[in-house]
């Protein structure tokens, strides 16, 4: 099953994110890359179905891109009470992207 | 111990040719599993547009390629995305592939797993040399890039980097020519701002502050001269996904699957399909043509094979 995860906007990154905790994805609709890496994630959050999954697509929310200072896709940021706590950027395996949330 | 699945035919990669021949082998009426290590669709998901597949003037290469998936999806052939590669298991009667959660068993497969971008050869401290313009070009708006590489993906990503708002571009091509179709070439060379040169190698790239500092040797008199840009982006040709196979399935020297008339490998029930196979042209079609043909003779095999043998 596909995660769909919570879509996050410029108009509301400040209010829902002060708090966040979770997964947070900054995406492009046709990044190869990016999509690659949500098939990753599916299995991901099926594995780890308390974690939220909060999505930002990157060419609709150039403040949200700017607040996190992130200028490429697709980058994966591990957030804990709003704060950037691990933050990667490009291609991860499973087996990779569940010890980078675990070392987060 | 992995949950062990079961099927009469495993195919590896979900590009073009893996997909085409999951479509033929479930009509076939064969139970189908498709690997796939990353996302279904494989390079033409890379592809803005794609111009030459009958039935589409124009459209862009991962919506072709979802499409494609849907059909696959809906005839039931298990798909399954992001999965990692663990083991393969050939040479014997019964085929077998672990990934990262599963143990996939087939009486034959097809290796259908493509290629994929070559990267530079340099020992580098820059993080901004890149292979992917839709991933990373949107940080280089204004900005100045070097792009390695003058055949048809550097003309066709430079154009799409300028329309995303980069400001200036250095071509670099080691050749005495670039081999771009000629329109594309014309295309680009419209721009002002996009300089080109030939017969040229970059032998260096050193982190510069926010940029890279990127050294280039003419080979004509071997003199070498250093550039400043923001980023580098990397187009100098593909390589057969084939790894894997070393060793156990024949490859020629370039790391290509050789296989026969019917797409067999050397070894029984084994069959390659699209890129990754030893031939002359590599298109979206010829990937069709090879994942048709693989999937009908891997069924004619498994109908074939007297009972209990595979
Ligand atoms: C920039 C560019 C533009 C192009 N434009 C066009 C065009 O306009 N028209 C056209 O006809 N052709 C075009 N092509 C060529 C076309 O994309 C290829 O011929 C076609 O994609 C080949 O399909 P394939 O299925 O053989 O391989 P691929 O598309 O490479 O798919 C192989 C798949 O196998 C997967 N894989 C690899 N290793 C493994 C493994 N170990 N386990 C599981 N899966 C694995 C990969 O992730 C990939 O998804 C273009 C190519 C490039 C690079």
């Amino acid at each position: 099953m596909p995660a769909e995860g919570i879509p996050i906007t410029d108009a509301d990154f400040k209010e829902k994110l002060e708090h966040a905790a979770g997964v947070l994805m900054f995406y492009k609709k046709l990044c190869p890359n990016c999509k690659a890496l949500e098939k990753m994630l599916d299995k991901f959050f099926v594995a780890n179905p308390d974690v939220p999954y909060l999505r930002i697509d990157s060419e609709e929310c150039p403040a949200a891109m700017a607040a996190f200072n992130t200028e490429r896709v697709p980058t994966i940021c591990v957030l804990q009470d709003g704060k950037v706590v691990a933050r990667k950027v490009g291609l991860m395996n499973l087996r990779e992207m569940t010890e980078f949330y675990q070392s987060a | 111990m992995k949950q062990s699945r079961d099927f009469d035919l495993l195919i590896l990669g979900g590009g073009m040719a893996g997909m085409t021949a999951a479509i033929f082998a479930a009509r076939a009426n064969l139970k189908t599993a498709l690997i796939e290590e990353h996302a279904c669709g494989g390079l033409a998901n890379w592809t803005n547009t794609v111009e030459n597949f009958p039935s589409h003037v124009s459209i862009n290469g991962m919506e072709l390629m979802e499409r494609v998936l849907a059909q696959v999806e809906n005839l039931g052939v298990e798909v399954d995305q992001a999965a990692e590669v663990e083991r393969l298991e050939l040479a014997g009667p019964l085929k077998e592939v672990e990934t990262g959660e599963y143990l996939y068993t087939g009486k034959a497969i097809i290796l259908a797993t493509g290629r994929q971008p070559i990267r530079l050869r340099l020992e580098t401290d820059s993080d901004r040399i890149h292979y992917c313009s839709v991933c990373d070009g949107s940080a280089y708006k204004g900005k100045k890039v070097l792009v390695v590489g003058g055949g048809n993906s550097g003309f066709d990503e430079s154009l799409y980097l300028l329309s995303l708002g980069v400001s200036q571009i250095l071509m670099v091509e080691a050749l005495k020519e670039c081999c771009a179709a000629e329109t594309t070439q014309d295309r680009l060379r419209a721009h002002g701002n996009v300089e080109i040169r030939t017969c040229t190698t970059v032998t260096a790239i050193e982190k510069d502050g926010q940029g890279c500092r990127v050294t280039l040797k003419d080979r004509t008199n071997d003199q070498s001269r250093s550039v400043y840009v923001d980023g580098v982006f990397v187009f100098i040709g593909q390589k057969a996904n084939t790894l894997p196979f070393r060793g156990v399935v024949e490859l020629d020297r370039y790391g290509y699957i050789v296989a026969g008339p019917n797409l067999e490998t050397n070894l029984p029930g084994v069959y390659a399909a699209g890129d990754v196979v030893q031939k002359d042209y590599r298109y979206l079609t010829t990937a069709m043509a090879d994942g048709t043909i693989a999937a009908l003779a891997a069924e004619k095999y498994l109908r074939d094979a007297p009972a209990g043998e595979v």
